[in-house]
């Protein structure tokens, strides 16, 4: 196994009870530094494997590795380094937001009793929740309680960041804030994996990611990979009769896709070479521009439940 | 672990009403046996609430038989059931074990605050029947069961005695509350199972066809803590009750451990 990887899977398989297959297979792996995008509708998969990754819930096959260790021998020594929120934050209602992290912090092998306030005091700050830590959690919002959760994650500091649907219940401002504290946790070195049914979501943070559906993976890659540019270039002229008949000479198919605008499929030629074409039959360019999937676009085409436009 | 899980019971406003409603039941039944002056009979009714009208230091285990036959089973049911199963419903259990607590040391943590639980139940609920029965019956030499007569330390001593056998008799069904605790997520299920096995016991405990398995039934030596009173202590079936609650706890415990620790956590 390489070294830097923070999460690995093998074959991880999970066949619950009543015959369901949940998880079919799956290799996952997270790299040491990545922001990595978990993702698939709801239903997929993706809490069940995240389950197996906390020990939560045993694998019918196949094995895992969380920071090195073999979840399914010493899953103690794997979630050491683990900061987790699963299927939504959960807390004791009639304590306080502070009593609840203090807590939290005292479960199992937490840190040492002495810095423990300093400790629970310096997560509820960094999640925006100093003025109302005091308050029990029964009279706080879902977003302060989404908050709340990411606070406990963050506790003792941990390596790997497991958060499933982080941003449920949050506003606007709440969504940008987190996502802004997300690249400043990867920035300090944190891994983070994070599972979401937003795809654009993670599109605009994450560096690399899974797609799950039915229980497979059916792609994982660098998201600027995923995001490639497809070999389309959309292209916006006023001269666009002219523009077709310059086409129609050249090697490249084409679509004209509305009065003005045309689609030219470059393959992996460079799109310039266009460019330069059209100005060199004095053809007046308005707008060029190079097709880029989303995320969804990659989704659909994988799962083949649609293709690219 | 044991640490957290007492913070919590201690912390958490429900202990202190159950604790409190125990204690408050003895003490409206003293006032009225007082204001009455009308004690049941010797035989009839709670242990011991005959006595308690000629001296009040009898009051404490008196107000133990009156919680005993009911309302404390009900107090370990509800807390016992909620225990592991709370936990589920309310989701924390998930953050517990991946924080991580391992599963068994959390099983002990539980029992740890189910026992708490109970000891402080009866110690309360026995300082506050000795304080009402002071006041309203003041203190007088008493005699034991068996007509002989016991000083005021001697009787203080043989309550201490009767309180912690009655603490330990609540063990067993503890442990049968942690067990179904750890078989659902439905505290309410986990509860109202445990108070069947109570209920179950209490019935097969009294009809005559089934004697032969009534010395195994949890409930059955529970209320011989009035043999402490009685001169000199009669020590054959409260011993058999101390015995029969560990095999209770040893059994129950070792099969919620087994189901526990092997369990697929998807609350």
């Amino acid at each position: 196994m390489n070294t830097a990887d923070v999460v690995r899977t093998h074959g991880l398989t999970k066949q619950f009870a009543g015959g369901l297959l949940a998880v079919d297979g799956i290799d996952l792996q997270v790299r040491q530094g990545d922001l990595f995008g978990f993702l698939g509708p709801n239903g997929a998969g993706k809490t069940t494997t995240i389950r197996m990754l906390l020990g939560l819930t045993r694998p019918t096959s196949g094995s895992i590795e969380v920071l090195g260790h073999d979840v399914a021998r010493h899953a103690h020594d794997a979630l050491q380094g683990v900061g987790a929120m699963v299927e939504g934050p959960a807390f004791y209602p009639y304590l306080s937001g502070t009593r609840n992290l203090i807590i939290f912090d005292g479960a199992g092998a937490g840190g040492p009793r002495r810095t423990r306030k300093e400790r629970v005091r310096e997560v509820i700050e960094r999640v925006g929740l100093a003025d109302v830590g005091d308050r029990p959690v029964k009279a706080y919002s879902l977003g302060m309680r989404q908050r709340l959760g990411l606070a406990s994650a963050l506790l003792r500091t941990p390596r790997l960041l497991v958060l499933d649907e982080p941003t449920n219940g949050l506003d606007a401002q709440g969504i940008h804030e987190l996502r802004t504290m997300f690249v400043e946790l990867v920035r300090e070195g944190t891994t983070i994996m994070l599972s979401s049914h937003l795809l654009a979501e993670v599109e605009l943070i994450c560096t690399r990611a899974a797609m799950m559906s039915s229980g497979r993976i059916v792609a994982q890659a660098d998201v600027a990979e995923l995001l490639a540019p497809t070999g389309w270039v959309r292209v916006t002229t006023p001269d666009i009769e002219r523009a077709l008949r310059t086409l129609q000479d050249g090697p490249f198919g084409y679509q004209q896709v509305a009065p003005d605008l045309v689609r030219v499929n470059m393959g992996d030629r460079p799109p310039e070479l266009l460019n330069r074409a059209f100005v060199q039959s004095d053809i007046r360019v308005r707008e060029l521009v190079v097709e880029r999937p989303t995320l969804e676009d990659v989704f659909l085409e994988r799962t083949g439940h649609g293709d690219i436009r | 672990m044991i640490v957290v899980e007492l913070s919590k019971l201690l912390r958490r406003p429900r202990t202190w009403v159950t604790i409190a409603l125990l204690s408050g039941l003895p003490v409206i039944v003293g006032i009225f046996v007082k204001t009455s002056g009308l004690a049941p009979a010797p035989g009839e009714g709670p242990a011991l609430l005959s006595e308690v009208l000629t001296n009040g230091l009898l009051f404490p285990a008196a107000a133990l038989a009156i919680v005993l036959p009911l309302f404390l089973p009900i107090a370990v049911s509800v807390i016992g059931g909620d225990s592991v199963a709370g936990e589920a419903a309310n989701g924390t259990l998930r953050y517990l074990l991946t924080r991580p607590v391992g599963r068994s040391r959390l099983l002990v943590a539980k029992l740890a605050a189910i026992v708490t639980f109970i000891f402080l139940a009866v110690i309360v609920v026995a300082l506050v029947a000795l304080a009402a029965g002071v006041v309203l019956f003041g203190i007088r030499p008493l005699s034991s069961i068996s007509a002989t007569e016991l000083s005021p330390f001697e009787t203080f001593v043989r309550t201490v005695l009767a309180i912690t056998y009655i603490g330990w008799s609540m063990l067993g069904l503890g442990a049968i509350a942690l067990f179904a605790s750890t078989r659902t997520d439905s505290p309410l299920a986990a509860s109202l199972a445990t108070l069947a096995a109570f209920v179950g016991s209490q019935v097969l405990d009294l009809i005559d066809a089934t004697k032969s398995i009534q010395p195994f039934l949890p409930t059955h030596y529970w209320l011989k803590f009035v043999d402490f009173y009685r001169d000199p202590i009669l020590w054959r079936d409260v011993n058999e009750g101390i015995a029969l609650q560990l095999v209770y706890v040893v059994v129950f415990l070792g099969a919620a451990w087994a189901n526990f620790t092997t369990k697929d956590i998807t609350s």
